[in-house]
């Protein structure tokens, strides 16, 4: 994930503030990628899906002093991550957690309904050395399964 | 005197409240406890999971969101041998129609596993008048499973009521 900002003259600027925040929280600081007129924010690690990111800029001067006119701050929404079949991620973040194994719970018992690619990514069980034979049906099998995964006690 | 009449009055009323509080007053309504079980030779801790689906007789009713069926926490608990550790539990309510019986279907699920026995509550409501046994519930369907998420053969469940 790279994030390109445009900010004018990087060779005559200095920056005070750059960062991209998730929630509040700081999540990367910026590198420069090359000394033009771009910045880029390299994450540390994988951004998640659906999920609004911040990049503030603030307190860019050029050589001479003179600050940018205002400080700049804009968000943007990474996407819905794709459902991948027998992932069991039923809430296509990109992740296997404790709320997938819930969202297979009430599928299972018929509390919502699922669409075809939560029971490509929910239909996981039955486990036979170690290796997925997904039997058809998003049942009780498929919850226990995921929530082993979630407690780190399988994987796959 | 009149005044003794009138004191004799208020405690005769009151004597009479008392009595008929326990029959006409806001009592609470009558509940069956269904304690579900496994039944079964199974190695220990062999069970992760439990699904039942069971036919309620008329006028028992399971508390329920009345959009989707989610049956309430408070009407649904793991216990017994299922209790404890890392465990959830769900279930969904489907009221009865003309054609067909009401019906609760239940899950446990417990990554530690656990043995044969009691492994779910049910709190059930009664209609007025109605008190069901054990006979009058059925299991129409159930799984349970290892930690794979595999079928045990040979294991079953039970259903017993405790009205209250």
């Amino acid at each position: 994930m790279f994030v390109d900002l445009k900010v004018g003259n990087l060779e005559d600027s200095i920056f005070s503030s750059l960062g991209l925040t998730e929630h509040g929280a700081v999540r990367v600081h910026y590198t420069f990628a090359n000394m033009d007129s771009t910045a880029t924010l390299k994450p540390d690690a994988a951004l998640s899906y659906g999920t609004t990111y911040t990049v503030d800029i603030s307190g860019v001067t050029d050589l001479a002093g003179n600050p940018m006119a205002s400080d700049r701050t804009w968000s943007f929404k990474t996407l819905v991550g794709a459902y991948r079949a027998e992932s069991g991620d039923l809430d296509g973040d990109g992740q296997c957690t404790a709320t997938d194994a819930q969202v297979e719970l009430d599928i299972a018992v018929g509390n919502v309904p699922a669409t075809s690619q939560q029971v490509s990514a929910g239909d996981v069980a039955p486990l036979a050395n170690g290796s997925l034979q997904p039997d058809g049906e998003v049942d009780v099998g498929d919850v226990v399964v995921i929530l082993r995964r979630v407690a780190g006690l399988v994987r796959w | 005197m009149r005044i003794k009449t009138i004191i004799g009055f208020i405690l005769c009323a009151g004597a009479l409240a008392g009595c008929g509080g326990g029959g006409g007053g806001k009592s609470q309504p009558a509940q069956a406890v269904l304690k579900l079980s496994t039944q079964g030779s199974v190695t220990a801790r062999a069970i992760n999971g439990v699904q039942a689906t069971i036919n309620l007789p008329t006028g028992v009713t399971i508390s329920a969101d009345g959009t989707t069926g989610k049956i309430k926490l408070s009407a649904l608990v793991a216990s017994g041998v299922a209790a404890g550790g890392s465990v959830v539990a769900g279930g969904h309510y489907t009221a009865a129609t003309a054609a067909a019986a009401g019906s609760g279907k239940v899950m446990v699920v417990n990554t530690s596993g656990f043995d044969a026995g009691e492994f779910a509550t049910v709190t059930c409501d009664l209609a007025k008048g109605v008190s069901p046994t054990a006979a009058d519930f059925t299991v129409v369907s159930s799984k349970v499973v290892d930690q794979n998420g595999a079928a045990l053969a040979g294991v079953t469940v039970a259903v017993a009521v405790e009205v209250k």
